[in-house]
């Protein structure tokens, strides 16, 4: 390859350090080759699961009126939680956890006590509490299994990328799990992307791939019957059998240049991008084609009320797509700012709106699943990039709240209708079995077959707690 | 859907590739009426309608940025020849039709 401006300049900056570097790069390369492999598409072991659904709540989702009920905030609101028996809760050592990108008006302590603003009871069998706005979910609460002792570092929305990719955003940039999967184990079908966006994300890092390679970005799709898929047709006139000589010579013209730049991956990508391009003309529309579904399905899924309606489509969506061998399906709920569900004020105007949005859609999602057989293959993953405060910012909202929050999954071989991790009894922090991040990313690789470490790509070396630990007590 | 230059960033541009991009090059109004504009300027400017080699090499340089190889010279002649052969073809219609094939090129998205 030619050297450019660019990487002339990152050598002559790399001086000796970048001498240094190289050797110690070519040892650690060496130490981990025994064990690492380019990606064959197999997973390293027998998987449990075949394809991840994965429903991110942009903004942060309060897990006192969501899956955490805690009435002691009822007991003790409008107290500071100094006045409480809690105020060890705020002792500095606890929150030391925290890294700031930027002093900002969010992402405070919140001293004064809220109160939970909707009520909760017990569900199902397994009589796990889930506030009521989530009673169609309830409804599939032995099918959940329940994590309500997160914690994170980024107090503000950077967390949205830290959930992803398990680093904090001053770190740097580093791949998401779904590049992860993606990179290992492509798809089960060659006619669809194999990892696909839905929803906004124009507040968090919009790629995936990173050091893996913009082949392992997710491609975004938008879920409208009306127009699948922009640019689906010629907007021209366009002679099929004219169209077909180009599209030969394209190929060919491809084929020579790519003799001459063997090593670069992006051309590689690119060829195999518009290979995809063309099959995804027919394979996404019909993907999304729901007359193919019965009524009773479709209102399962919202179809039949405006307010989930957009959602609903998004979730058969990606039941279609899993059922046709997609692997990792992401989809945002809720674009606009930093996310629809970040309630610094208004909470019950806030996340009573949403949770109406996603309620039945994921209520009919998991039922669906379950019905058709799916979901033990299937991962459905429900989370924020983190929780909100038990005290009030303003008259009437919730903070950012790193320090514990809750992520549920369900199917994908692990446990139906349990609870694991807990909350102090205001919501404050994570007290029992506290998992980081990456402990979901690695619940999720190990029931897809998946080692992440023997995913590492030489010369780039993950911390331990990139890796994270599965969650072993939710799994089946 | 194509990468921005980030003026946050020295005007860098990131990095992607998703399938979208090619539908768009392949068949949005935008490109086909601009290949067909630019081959028309092309074969205007350097009056060398008639010349196929000359043509290519002229279209590589201003779209591509970039000599074309024997291989690519040869490739290309022989598309605008059966461009021009179809029924109702003409040597603008191939003309037009190869500069499309060229704003699809790897090269004309790329920043090596």
């Amino acid at each position: 390859m030619q050297p450019t401006r660019r990487t002339c300049f990152a050598n002559l900056g790399m001086g000796l350090t970048g001498v240094a570097l190289a050797a110690m790069l070519e040892r650690d390369s060496s130490a981990s080759q025994q064990a690492w492999s380019p990606p064959n598409g197999q997973p390293h072991f027998a998987p449990k699961a075949k394809s991840v659904i994965w429903l991110f709540m942009n903004g942060g989702v309060s897990q006192m009126e969501s899956f955490d009920p805690k009435p002691m905030l009822n007991k003790y609101a409008g107290k500071t939680i100094a006045e409480t028996p809690f105020a060890d809760s705020q002792d500095p050592k606890k929150l030391a956890l925290e890294r700031l990108v930027a002093p900002d008006a969010n992402g405070n302590q919140r001293n004064q006590l809220y109160p939970l603003q909707v009520g909760f009871k017990k569900h199902g069998q397994s009589g796990i509490e889930i506030s009521d706005w989530f009673l169609n979910l309830a409804r599939q609460v032995d099918k959940l299994a329940i994590v309500r002792s997160m914690w994170t570092t980024d107090s503000n929305h950077g967390a949205q990328t830290q959930f992803h990719s398990g680093r904090h955003r001053n770190d740097g940039e580093f791949p998401n799990l779904g590049a992860w999967v993606h990179y290992r184990l492509g798809s089960l079908n060659d006619n669809l992307p194999q990892f696909i966006s839905i929803g906004n994300r124009e507040y968090w890092n919009k790629r995936d791939g990173h050091y893996l390679g913009p082949a392992h970005d997710a491609v975004p799709l938008r879920i409208d019957p009306n127009n699948p898929l922009d640019y689906s047709q010629s907007e021209r006139e366009f002679q099929p059998v004219a169209r077909e000589i180009g599209t030969n010579l394209l190929q060919q013209l491809h084929k020579l240049r790519s003799a001459e730049y063997p090593n670069d991956p992006a051309m590689a990508a690119r060829i195999a991008s518009y290979e995809l391009a063309f099959r995804m003309q027919r394979s996404v529309p019909d993907a999304i084609d729901f007359s193919q579904e019965t009524d009773e399905t479709k209102s399962l899924y919202g179809f039949d009320q405006a307010h989930s309606r957009d959602f609903g489509m998004q979730l058969l969506a990606a039941r279609r797509f899993v059922e046709r061998g997609v692997r990792f399906v992401q989809i945002q709920h809720g674009g606009g700012g930093a996310g629809a569900w970040d309630a610094h004020g208004g909470l019950k105007a806030n996340h009573s709106k949403n949770a109406l949005a996603v309620d039945q859609p994921i209520g009919g999602l998991i039922h669906d699943l379950d019905r058709r057989g799916l979901l033990d293959e299937t991962m459905v993953v429900f989370a924020s990039e983190f929780g909100r405060t038990p005290g009030s910012q303003g008259s009437d909202g919730r903070d950012h709240h790193i320090f514990g929050f809750t992520v549920w999954m369900a199917g994908g071989g692990l446990k139906r209708g349990v609870v694991h991790g807990a909350t102090d009894e205001i919501g404050f922090h994570a007290v029992e079995n506290r998992h980081y991040v990456t402990d979901i990313h690695a619940t999720i690789l190990r029931q897809l077959g998946l080692d992440s470490r023997r995913l590492e790509v030489p010369g780039r070396k993950r911390l331990e707690i990139d890796h994270g630990k599965p969650i072993l007590e939710i799994l089946g | 859907m194509f990468d921005e230059a980030l003026v946050t960033d020295c005007y860098r541009r990131e990095q992607s590739i998703v399938p979208q991009q090619a539908l768009a090059l392949t068949n949005s109004k935008l490109v086909l009426t601009a290949a067909e504009l630019a081959s028309k300027r092309l074969a205007g400017d350097h009056g060398d309608h008639g010349d196929t080699r000359e043509f290519v090499q002229n279209a590589f340089s201003c779209v591509l940025g970039t000599n074309a190889s024997d291989a690519e010279l040869a490739a290309s002649a022989e598309a605008l020849n059966e461009w021009q052969n179809l029924p109702g073809g003409s040597l603008d219609h191939a003309q037009a039709h190869f500069v499309w094939v060229l704003m699809n090129h790897n090269d004309f998205v790329t920043l090596r």
